[in-house]
């Protein structure tokens, strides 16, 4: 399928302006040499093996990250990552501004493969097949997959056809069937009551907030293997925030959710497992209980009490 | 000193305006007092009086004591046949233009760029509409008609004329002596179907590159929002036109406003013919090429009142157009249509 | 890995779409090549120094050239540019440089819009009825089509593109060199003069030159106004020959070598806007790369 993967894209170089989750080298002004010898190791650039807790290898996967990385041209964005995502649980990438979080998430989905010159090495299999292996169907591969952007993007169409998007792209034209997983998807994102009388009205109508729950509704109405999300609650008020935040914590005992956030608060209310990144490598990774409150690494420890990055 | 300079130029502008519609107004003036708002349901275009036997009901010649009996025709003066003329001409070039416009748009947005042509591509659109308008029609002329007239519909002829139904395409019916008879319409390359495809040609370029620079604004989360759903290539673009339609509407619309203006190129391959025939390959004429091609000769003061008309509903015509379009097409007003 | 039926089926359609739009741009880019290709195969055969140098002999069979024409469209153009500059330039600086006057700016901003959507023919007759017939009837001439009335219509088409171009160029200026000028105790016209038009000189001048291509091309406007002529003058008080209305008097009438003269006429005009089109693209983009670095 030569057009599955191309779309208007800007040159990786301009693409380090518009998104935060590119790599942007930033001096760490706290960062005392020889106190951080894994966050020192990095800037020197190298990889130096992170700190994978024993929790995380121990619970079922449903997503394997091995020996990942990524180029967008000739900058290298991912470096050797590592990590099993547990299935059915809640994991969340934290780490400063251009560590390669979004990045990493991105690329689960393969929707790099949209911007020009990027390149990946390494693996992530998905129920045990690459994700990147030659003969893998991108559409199918996204149709397993969910995904919430940073910004709500509704679709300019009635709430409706918001929700049932995916369902009516893979043909499905039968509309009891589609009024039922309209109405359960919005009712597992929690908005059911609000719009259940207006799903004919224009989804630019909703508030933020609104539009962002409709936005997890319309990734969950296809009943994805994961659900990933990325940095949903950044253009949010705290109020919505936090109806997003409990609707993740709802939403992850139903499926596995793997969710990008710059807020460390929300990763420990939100989250099982947490991994922190930096430059585009892991530095460290565990159940968030642990990371949180007994982080093995000082860099960690340092980062989610906010003293450095 | 600079302010006011500048303000006065400024306001030149708007005079411009308020000259084209004022001027015209008044020089259309006997012929808007004279025929009134009928001036565009009627048909009737006869610059000269005529006089000619009068025939009773029967078609025959009425006789009177000094013989054949006469009757004057006086002058008169119906836009009809240009005002069909010019909606006909600009429909068919939309239709023929709007889905290669657009189908071009996306792959300008969507693919040249990862194949590095965009610029190159992108130049030559922009270069066909630098193209003045008589070229196409100098080309239209030599070569577009000749093909039609020797080719395209004579073949179109044998294919389509045995189909019931589409007698109608290749005979015209006329008046003579009374009777009306039958006959093919023949086919000199020069006729309504030509001139539209001209104007297709034409309004290709202003068509793709508004619809290029909408498309190019649609927000990348909107794509990346229904691809990461697993839509298709075509998918996520049929979503990317519905984002864009108000803007797309301004393109096409801007297309139409030229297509309803173009003067030249129509003028040199429509066959001029005041004249509404149900048939595509009938001569025809627009109001602009009416007025290119009557305006130099009209004496007569009520002719050229006439034409004054056309004129200024052609002016009104593509005002509104205009306004609509950019109105549409927010955020690229600087757009020059023409 | 294998799709069911209906899943195979939408690749299909999306790659056949793919391959429409493809085809759509191909389409285009060929009718584009088809027509200058054309117009400089045949045109190139007719070509001669002869077509640049000499007037018409009035003998059919061997018409002479078109230096009256190729002159004609010149001294046209220049007293167009005369007229449309200095009125297109100050408007545009009036619609970009004083905001405090919205409440005007906006709606001549639109009327300049519209007024680039004005069918040439109809600013024709628009010369015709205010620079050709007061004129016959001060002067009492029978009709008095001249250079003048020529310019004036080619002028009101230029007007209102220089204005627009010239404002979105001094908006591409950014505000803190205005801020820092008149921080610096400039006037606001010393500041537009010394600061904001010099940093938009290039664009502003690209945007001249596009509309003289322009406005050099049009054939319409001047059908009733400079009317053409065969003879090679330059008094524009009299019926003024241009390039566009000569090829389209030899296009459409009946002698073989006239048509020929047509072809080869285009030929010239379109190679002239092509070399401006191109010179105009390479400046700009040589500008752009300069304000980068």
């Amino acid at each position: 399928m030569p057009g599955s993967v191309s779309m208007t894209k800007t040159p990786a170089r301009i693409e380090t302006h518009s998104r935060p989750s590119t790599p942007v080298v930033r001096p760490i002004p706290q960062a005392d040499s020889g106190q951080y010898p894994l966050i020192d190791a990095i800037k020197r650039g190298e990889t130096p093996e992170p700190m994978r807790h024993e929790s995380v290898q121990s619970v079922g996967q449903i997503l394997d990250i091995r020996n990942f990385e990524l180029w967008y041209g000739a900058t290298k964005a991912l470096h050797g990552i590592t990590m099993p995502i547990a299935a059915g649980k809640v994991t969340a990438l934290i780490g400063p501004s251009g560590c390669g979080k979004s990045t990493l998430l991105r690329s689960v989905n393969r929707l790099n493969d949209l911007i020009d010159g990027v390149r990946t090495s390494g693996t992530i299999a998905l129920d045990g097949k690459d994700v990147y292996a030659r003969n893998v169907d991108v559409i199918t591969l996204r149709k397993r997959l969910g995904m919430v952007f940073q910004k709500p993007n509704p679709f300019p169409m009635s709430i409706f056809e918001n929700v049932v998007y995916a369902l009516r792209i893979a043909g499905e034209r039968r509309k009891s069937l589609l009024q039922e997983a309209c109405e359960k998807a919005l009712r597992q994102a929690a908005l059911w009551d609000e719009v259940k009388d207006r799903l004919k009205a224009s989804a630019m109508g909703l508030s933020g907030g609104q539009q962002q729950r409709l936005c997890i509704a319309r990734a969950i109405v296809s009943e994805p293997q994961v659900l990933l999300l990325d940095e949903p609650c950044s253009a949010l008020d705290p109020i919505a925030t936090l109806r997003i935040e409990e609707l993740i914590i709802e939403i992850g005992r139903r499926y596995t959710v793997l969710i990008v956030t710059h807020n460390m608060q929300q990763a420990a209310r939100v989250s099982d497992f947490t991994a922190f990144m930096y430059l585009g490598r892991l530095v460290e990774y565990g159940r968030t209980a642990d990371i949180f409150q007994l982080p093995r690494l000082r860099e960690t420890e340092d980062y989610v009490t906010g003293r450095f990055g | 000193m600079l302010r006011w300079a500048c303000r006065l130029s400024g306001l030149v502008i708007a005079a411009m305006l308020a000259a084209l519609i004022l001027v015209l107004a008044n020089s259309a003036l006997p012929a808007i007092r004279k025929f009134g708002a009928g001036f565009i349901t009627s048909s009737e275009w006869r610059v000269n009086e005529i006089e000619r036997p009068l025939r009773g009901p029967d078609g025959k010649v009425v006789m009177g004591e000094d013989g054949v009996v006469m009757e004057i025709l006086p002058p008169a003066f119906g836009a009809l046949p240009v005002i069909y003329g010019t909606a006909a001409t600009s429909l068919i070039a939309l239709v023929v233009a709007v889905p290669l416009s657009l189908g071009a748009a996306l792959f300008l947005v969507r693919v040249a760029p990862r194949l590095r042509i965009a610029g190159p591509v992108s130049f030559l659109v922009e270069f066909l509409a630098a193209i003045p308008s008589l070229a196409f029609g100098v080309w239209g002329l030599f070569v577009l008609a000749p093909m039609f007239q020797n080719s395209v519909a004579p073949l179109l002829r044998r294919i389509l004329e045995p189909v019931p139904g589409l007698h109608w395409l290749f005979f015209e019916k006329i008046t003579v002596a009374g009777r009306i008879i039958e006959r093919p319409i023949p086919l000199n390359g020069r006729d309504l179907l030509t001139g539209s495809l001209i104007l297709a040609v034409m309004i290709l370029p202003i068509i793709t590159s508004v619809s290029r620079d909408v498309l190019r604004s649609v927000p990348r989360i909107q794509i990346e929002g229904t691809l990461a759903l697993g839509a298709t290539w075509w998918q996520s673009c049929v979503a990317m036109l519905r984002y864009a339609r108000s803007g797309l509407l301004g393109a096409v619309l801007l297309g139409l406003a030229r297509a309803a203006g173009e003067t030249m190129a129509v003028t040199m391959v429509i066959g001029n013919n005041n004249q509404i025939s149900a048939s595509p390959f009938a001569p025809a004429q627009t109001m602009a090429s009416l007025l290119a091609n009557e305006f130099g000769e009209a004496t007569d003061g009520m002719h050229r009142a006439a034409l004054l008309y056309v004129a200024l509903i052609l002016l009104v015509m593509s005002l509104a157009f205009n306004v609509v379009a950019r109105k549409l097409v927010v955020g690229r007003p600087s757009h020059a249509v023409h | 890995m294998s799709l069911s039926f209906k899943e195979s089926r939408r690749r299909t359609a999306s790659a056949f779409m793919y391959a429409l739009c493809a085809a759509s741009t191909l389409a285009i880019v060929t009718v584009l090549l088809m027509v200058a290709g054309y117009l400089a195969w045949i045109g190139a055969s007719s070509l001669s120094w002869n077509l640049l140098t000499t007037v018409p002999t009035g003998d059919v069979a061997n018409p002479g050239g078109m230096r009256h024409a190729i002159d004609g469209t010149i001294v046209l153009v220049l007293l167009a540019a005369m007229l449309g500059v200095p009125l297109g330039v100050l408007a545009g600086i009036y619609l970009s440089e004083y905001p405090e006057e919205a409440r005007l700016t906006g709606p001549l901003r639109f009327i300049a819009d519209v007024l680039t959507g004005v069918p040439s023919i109809v600013v024709g007759i628009l010369g015709y009825e205010l620079l050709v017939v007061p004129v016959s009837r001060l002067t009492e001439n029978s009709i008095s089509f001249s250079g003048f009335a020529g310019a004036g219509a080619l002028a009101f088409i230029m007007i209102p593109i220089v204005a627009r171009t010239t404002e979105e160029m001094l908006r591409l200026v950014p505000r803190s060199y205005r801020e820092g000028s008149l921080a610096l105790g400039a006037t606001r016209s010393q500041t537009i003069f010394r600061v904001v038009l010099p940093g938009a000189f290039g664009g502003i001048t690209t945007g001249i030159v596009l509309a003289m291509g322009r406005i050099a091309g049009e054939t319409a406007p001047l059908l009733f106004t400079a009317l053409g002529s065969r003879l090679l003058t330059h008094d524009p008080r009299q019926p003024f020959p241009s390039l566009t209305l000569q090829i389209y008097t030899y296009a459409t009438g009946p002698y073989p070598e006239q048509r020929r003269l047509a072809w080869a006429g285009m030929l010239v005009l379109l190679a002239l806007l092509f070399v401006l089109n191109l010179a105009v693209r390479i400046v700009a983009a040589r500008q752009a790369r300069g304000r980068l670095h």
